[in-house]
């Protein structure tokens, strides 16, 4: 950097940079954010927000859905799965019941279940004669404890991603309110078994929410690998 | 361009990382211009360097988590501008190295020009820069406008030593005989 050139160049640095690029550019960097109007974007560069409505549209549906299934009225709902289309209700509700020893691992993460429907009643359950209410007891239970399981994992992510973190605990607990809220009417519900039903019907929103959110990590954390690894290598 | 000082880290690409948007939009307004001018500078093409700057930062953004403060953002993003620039010109079938031809007998190694008579003007040096065939411009390019030296060239072009420092050489003396010559017309 000594001759006169070179000189001039370095003190005039700034003035060389007079260029500037079409607005269009950073335009079509934005919309390559954006991953549903290109397929050939990396997961990563799903804008933030995309990743939000996603999880925003799940909790909408969900919502609907149980709404639907309160209001629905002398069908047994089919969320249940394996249980029989009619359900006495009056014989149905005492038999929601959870193990002791079980509740105690409940009560941490999601009290609603021990401490709700256990006094209800006390009635010891029969393994070996199991009636569809019991599996649906069991069934709360089974759901609750892959409930947490699934929040451990997901609060692994609290260090590595904040923001997406808190927004994602965030739908959870809508959800998790909407199921507190079932839980009080419980009590006082002429038609319990809607309720109940209900409730199964949010925790398993719950769980399908957190495995989509856990799913959205993986590919986070993929496509942040893929994408170091091809940068590294253009460099 | 590795510094021995610590870099601090960067607000704004910490903020990226957070996965914070407009913080992309911020990061694009403060390093678009000085990457496209970089990028202009050797592909010698409007459109071509728009596009080279788009895939940059379009990598830049997907890579940011792995950027590690060895250099500034600055540095980092420009060397993933230079690379690609670089790779425009050779899908384009265009030298890298040139060969001038007419004056192979003999190069001077001294400047045949008098740099100290010439009145150099920015608007002369840029317009001469593009009139440089694409090998002597991108050698010329980066060592005097990116300040990478003969080492760091000849990595990125995958040259010699000897070949980055005759083609400097030979690429100064032809500008400043094209900057003469404008000069006289």
């Amino acid at each position: 950097m000594s001759s006169p050139l070179e000189k001039f160049v370095l003190e005039n640095r700034e003035k060389f940079d007079a260029e500037t690029p079409d607005p269009g550019v950073w335009e079509k960097i934005n919309k390559r954010l954006n991953p549903d109007s290109e397929k050939a974007t990396p997961v990563l560069s799903m804008p933030f927000k995309r990743w939000l409505a996603v999880a925003a549209a799940i909790v909408l549906v969900g919502l609907t859905a149980i709404l639907y299934y309160s209001v629905r009225q002398n069908k047994a709902p089919e969320v249940a799965g394996n249980h029989p289309a009619h359900i006495d209700s009056s014989n149905h509700l005492p038999v929601i019941n959870t193990p002791v020893d079980t509740s105690g691992q409940i009560a941490q993460k999601d009290p609603v279940v021990p401490q709700k429907l256990n006094p209800v009643n006390r009635e010891p359950v029969n393994p070996s004669n199991e009636s569809p209410q019991t599996g649906e007891s069991k069934e709360m239970f089974y759901y609750a404890k892959l409930i947490e399981l699934k929040h451990e994992e997901l609060k692994s992510l609290e260090k590595d991603e904040p923001l997406l973190y808190r927004q994602f605990s965030g739908d959870v607990q809508k959800l998790d309110s909407v199921y507190h809220s079932l839980k009080i009417q419980l009590p006082n519900n002429s038609n319990r078994e809607q309720v109940i039903e209900a409730m199964i019907a949010n925790l398993q929103l719950q769980i399908g929410l957190l495995n989509k959110q856990l799913d959205i990590i993986k590919k986070i954390k993929h496509s942040k690998k893929s994408a170091y690894e091809k940068a590294y290598k253009s460099v | 361009m590795e510094l021995s000082a610590p870099i601090q880290h960067d607000e704004l690409v910490e903020r990226c990382r957070q996965g914070d948007r407009r913080s992309y939009g911020e990061l694009y307004q403060k390093y678009s211009r000085a990457m496209y001018n970089t990028s202009l500078r050797i592909v010698n093409h409007t459109a071509d360097a728009e596009d080279v700057i788009q895939e940059s930062f379009v990598d830049a953004f997907a890579a940011i988590d792995s950027f590690a403060y060895k250099s500034t953002f600055g540095a980092w993003l420009k060397r993933i501008v230079i690379n690609k620039s670089i790779n425009t010109l050779r899908k384009k079938k265009m030298d890298i190295i040139d060969i001038d031809k007419t004056s192979a007998v003999h190069v001077a190694e001294e400047d045949d020009y008098d740099e100290e008579g010439l009145k150099l003007k920015v608007e002369e040096i840029k317009k001469a820069v593009k009139e440089l065939p694409n090998g002597y411009r991108t050698v010329l390019t980066l060592h005097l406008f990116e300040g990478y030296d003969q080492e760091e060239i000849a990595e990125i072009l995958q040259i010699s030593h000897a070949t980055v420092r005759t083609q400097y050489m030979r690429a100064k003396q032809k500008l400043l005989f094209i900057i003469k010559q404008g000069g006289l017309s």
